[in-house]
């Protein structure tokens, strides 16, 4: 073993081309091997956090009865850790009422304002508070007696009473982290929790249940357990699958590691087999001379083998190296340099940290794969060391096979039978040259692919269409409509429409037009005005602390019908949480802040009035739809910029994979240049044989793989495909790489003695 | 005579500073036209890189090479080339045949590279002088060493040359090949009109040729052949 270690090194050291080649491609390959998984599951990463923050509710029941509410609620206040309760709309006569029965809810509320959260241990009508809600109540003390009221409204805006119970705070508990569904209804009843009330009068139709179920496997539980049928129910898949772990088995990015990985690995592996190819061709009178005075086959076979492993023990550590020092470090500074204060990035949705990750798994996995690599890579040139004659390969004589095999052309006199020499010569080496091509072409198209149109944009896209999803009420427990989607593009017609400045939008209909837009939280005047399928509206619902009786929206009075919180001209939208002086002031919810978004108009008086409310404070900020807009967009920006880093890196890979598989083909024909040099031919005769030979190879490979890439992606991207400029740009680069290949052997035959190449190639 | 080659003053080292070897040393001689010069000596005497010196292969070190009068090393790269196509012709001991192409377009490659018409009847009469009409569709993998010799001196006469180098012409044949072989070479030559600079280590062939130079360790030492 010694001397085959002894023989091995020394021929690594004296074909040290060969030897830096190799240990590039075996780098290459563990560095797309480790990032390609990498890459996967950061984009996984994302568009969960994506799903997460934008997923409103996990099932939708759109038909139910008061016997199923009952039974839902009688059964499932143990299982069902979180239950959120939405009423439609109330009918528009007729005596309406609620009663508390039993409640086991951390927090429930109305009209997307009036949020409470608590819990009741055990008897009827306690309640435990949590933080949030004890400050909403100004911190009431344990005993102390609370009245719960929310207004009820008729679809046409008319208050048509009040539904209120009294409780008593038996305890304050640790906040909750969940967030009611918030909602336009006139009369919604919002808990993250177990609810149980009673309900009367209420006609059918206008009742719905939403379902943020966090123990997911109870949906299936409760759709058994209650007969829901399943085509009167719409479930949010995304968010079931995010909410369950499941998101990966889901998640179309999953399914495509396997064929990048095979992908990578048969170029990687045709790439090695190429470079060991021709090691082992320029060194077949050596190996020849080796069988002659004794070497034995298995010898043989140890000998390539050794050296294969070698050069992994170099290649992979490189590799390695060079995944995480681009997912560790060069991914950091693009988002820094982008992102200097790490705004867009450090958020609740995106987390730097996630983005530069490797696995232990990742690596554990690459090694295995890059070893395997390597090792099935020099089979090939094991098995021609094995099985040819040592005589025949001392003497360098065809065998009666090759001689066959031999090219009788029919061309002759033409420069192209130069050009083509080499290439239908050794048909083997020509099959495998365009082969490398064509599966780096593929690789970098689908990568193209995966991380562009399959993740950001096609992902936004779909997030989007989910996010707007609109959706029919049923009427007299008959669907008016069947679930439908719309497309991005109406989508950015209503969102200029109505001057959105985020993309969570859901649209209610009727059947008759649009009843309701939810946006985010509350849109509070476009929401009466909507209720109302487009007549004005009867009335505003002015915010607590309003004393005027009518309030003026866009230049016309509207009365005050109700009222919610507090006044704040021109705002329009208010996230993620309801505001309250008593929030604000406490240190209870230090983690919540207070976006308001208003028109660019308004920004001024919105400061005013918030300054003068607020005081300078943390706990909230001000953005005009244009500035939200903008940072939507960086955001949006920034997410493209990584990944088209990435796309960078993968396609300067694929190139150099082009390039090492050329200029070691090259090298091969670099002694019969010399001499077609020395009877004669010019250098730009010479460049030009190897420059057509090269756009030649990769003329057939991109026949070849154009069409190749373009099914796998269409297939895997379920129809979409790539634009025709990336494809022509993908195109152009492999034929620079092909041409840029050929540079290298033919600066060498410049610079070096003629009769030097001729002797020594 | 008029002087078609010169060699003034030349030196090849190969190598520098202490592992410098000296492979020609300050040899001067000329290669007249329509003549057969030979240089021979031991192996490793210097003398295959005085030829390749004398081809425009090799920069000597120091000293010049002229070819009618022009120094073949002041010229540019490309117009070097073109006389190397079309006044050179060269021969090798280990044949030096692309083994792509077959052995009629092994012959033609001078012409094709040069853009030049084949003549047909130049080619035919060289083929049967070297016997070598009936191999013609054969690939370089296919002929035997004699053969692939034959078609290596027919390419190296293909473009009507003014000089011939030959490297060790013979030195992979056996002796009824090799005195076949060089006797079919010296016809060409004379048959066609053109000079011939050969380097051999058999000293057997000094009668055939009109100047013959002994080169040891780098020098010519001797100047022998059938002028002298």
């Amino acid at each position: 073993m010694r001397s085959i270690l002894a023989l091995t090194l020394h021929r690594l050291k004296r074909q040290k081309l060969f030897t830096i080649l190799s240990i590039l491609a075996v780098a290459i390959a563990m560095f797309l091997y480790t990032i390609s998984g990498f890459m996967v599951s950061s984009l996984d990463s994302m568009t969960l956090a994506s799903i997460e923050r934008s997923g409103r509710f996990h099932a939708q029941i759109a038909s139910w009865d008061d016997t199923l509410y009952h039974k839902l609620s009688d059964d499932k206040r143990v299982e069902t850790t979180a239950l959120n309760v939405g009423i439609g709309l109330l009918p528009t006569s007729g005596a309406t009422s609620i009663h508390f029965e039993e409640w086991d809810a951390t927090m429930f509320g109305m009209m997307g304002l009036e949020l409470i959260s608590g819990r009741l241990p055990g008897a009827q009508n306690e309640i435990v508070l949590d933080e949030e809600a004890a400050a909403f109540y100004d911190n009431p003390s344990i005993g102390a007696t609370i009245r719960v009221s929310v207004p009820c409204m008729s679809a046409t805006g008319e208050i048509i009473g009040e539904i209120s119970d009294t409780f008593i705070v038996s305890g304050i508990a640790e906040k909750n982290a969940l967030m009611g569904e918030v909602s336009h209804q006139v009369l919604a009843v919002i808990g993250s929790g177990y609810v149980e009330a009673t309900f009367d009068n209420y006609a059918e139709f206008t009742r719905f249940i939403s379902l943020r179920v966090f123990d997911v496997n109870s949906l299936g539980e409760l759709y058994f357990d209650y007969g829901i049928e399943n085509d009167i129910v719409y479930e949010n898949q995304s968010l079931i699958d995010a909410s369950s772990g499941a998101y990966s088995d889901s998640n179309p990015l999953s399914p495509l590691t396997i064929p990048l990985t095979i992908i990578v690995a048969i170029a990687s592996i045709l790439i090695l087999s190429n470079i060991f190819s021709i090691s082992h061709l320029s060194r077949i009178k050596e190996l020849g001379l080796l069988r002659v005075i004794g070497m034995t086959n298995g010898q043989a076979y140890k000998l390539n083998m050794a050296e294969a492993l070698l050069l992994s023990c170099i290649g992979i550590p490189i590799g390695l190296f060079l995944a995480h020092a681009v997912s560790g470090a060069l991914l950091p500074s693009i988002l820094i340099a982008l992102d200097p204060e790490g705004s867009l990035v450090e958020t609740e949705f995106y987390h730097l940290t996630s983005l530069v990750t490797i696995s232990f798994a990742q690596v554990i996995q690459a090694i295995g794969i890059a070893c395997s690599t390597v090792v099935l890579s020099s089979v090939w040139s094991t098995f021609r060391s094995r099985k040819l004659d040592p005589v025949k390969l001392f003497v360098n004589v065809p065998s009666d096979k090759q001689r066959r095999r031999i090219t009788r052309s029919k061309r002759d006199g033409s420069f192209l039978s130069l050009i083509f020499m080499e290439i239908s010569r050794d048909r083997k080496r020509t099959a495998l040259g365009i082969s490398s091509i064509v599966l780096s072409v593929t690789l970098f198209l689908v990568f193209l692919n995966v991380l562009s149109t399959a993740s950001v944009d096609g992902r936004i896209k779909e997030q989007m269409i989910g996010d707007f999803a609109v959706y029919s009420v049923p009427q007299n427990g008959e669907r008016i409509e069947s679930w439908s989607k719309i497309e991005p593009q109406a989508v950015s017609a209503l969102v200029d429409e109505y001057g959105l400045s985020a993309y969570t939008l859901r649209i209610i209909y009727d059947g008759d037009g649009p009843r309701a837009f939810v946006i985010d939280d509350v849109r509070f005047a476009e929401l009466l005005q909507d209720a109302n399928a487009g007549s004005d509206a009867q009335g505003v619902i002015a915010y607590i602390g309003c004393e005027e009786e009518s309030v003026s929206i866009d230049g016309k009075e509207y009365p005050v019908i109700g009222h919610l919180d507090k006044t704040f001209p021109g705002v329009d939208s208010i996230y993620y949480y309801y505001l309250s002086e008593a929030m604000l002031a406490t240190d209870t919810v230090p983690m919540r802040r207070v976006d308001f978004k208003v028109d660019d108009d308004n920004y001024d008086a919105v400061h005013v009035a918030l300054n003068s409310v607020f005081g300078d404070s943390s706990s909230y900020s001000i953005g005009t739809y244009t500035e939200t807009k903008a940072q939507l967009e960086r955001e949006l920006a920034t997410l493209r910029t990584v990944i088209y880093s990435f796309l960078a890196i993968i396609m300067i890979i694929a190139l150099i994979n082009i390039m090492n598989t050329l200029y070691s083909s090259a090298l091969l024909n670099i002694s019969e240049y010399a001499i077609e040099r020395t009877i004669g031919a010019t250098m730009s005769q010479i460049a030009a044989i190897q420059l057509l030979q090269s756009v030649f190879l990769a003329g057939a490979a991109l026949l070849v793989s154009i069409p190749l890439s373009a099914i796998l992606i269409i297939t895997l991207s379920n129809g979409s495909g790539l634009s025709v400029a990336l494809y022509a740009a993908a195109s152009a680069g492999t034929i620079l790489a092909c041409v840029a290949a050929s540079l290298p052997a033919i600066v060498s035959l410049r610079r070096r003695p003629l009769i030097d190449t001729i002797l020594r190639g | 005579m008029e002087t078609l080659i010169g060699v003034n003053e030349s030196v090849y080292i190969y190598g520098n500073s202490e592992a410098a070897v000296t492979a020609v040393d300050r040899v001067s001689f000329d290669v007249p036209t329509n003549s057969v010069i030979g240089v021979v000596g031991a192996s490793g005497c210097g003398k295959s890189t005085l030829l390749h010196m004398m081809s425009g292969l090799l920069t000597p070190s120091s000293g010049s090479i002229t070819y009618a009068g022009d120094d073949l090393y002041k010229m540019k790269d490309k117009k070097r080339t073109i006389l190397r196509r079309e006044q050179f012709g060269f021969i090798f001991q280990a044949y030096h045949l692309l083994p792509g192409l077959s052995a009629l377009q092994n012959i033609r490659l001078p012409l094709l590279l040069g853009n030049k018409p084949i003549d047909k009847d130049y080619e035919n009469r060289l083929c049967q002088t070297l016997q070598i009409s009936q191999r013609l569709a054969h690939y370089p993998s296919e002929l035997s060493g004699g053969q692939q010799q034959r078609v290596a001196i027919a390419r190296a006469l293909i473009m009507k040359p003014r000089v011939i180098f030959a490297d060790e012409p013979t030195g992979n044949l056996d002796t009824a090949a090799k005195n076949e072989v060089f006797e079919l070479l010296l016809e060409c030559v004379h048959s066609f009109g053109s000079s011939l600079v050969i380097v051999t280590h058999d000293e057997s062939v000094s009668s055939q040729i009109d100047t013959l130079y002994t080169m040891s360790d780098g020098k010519l030492i001797h100047k022998g052949g059938r002028e002298n």
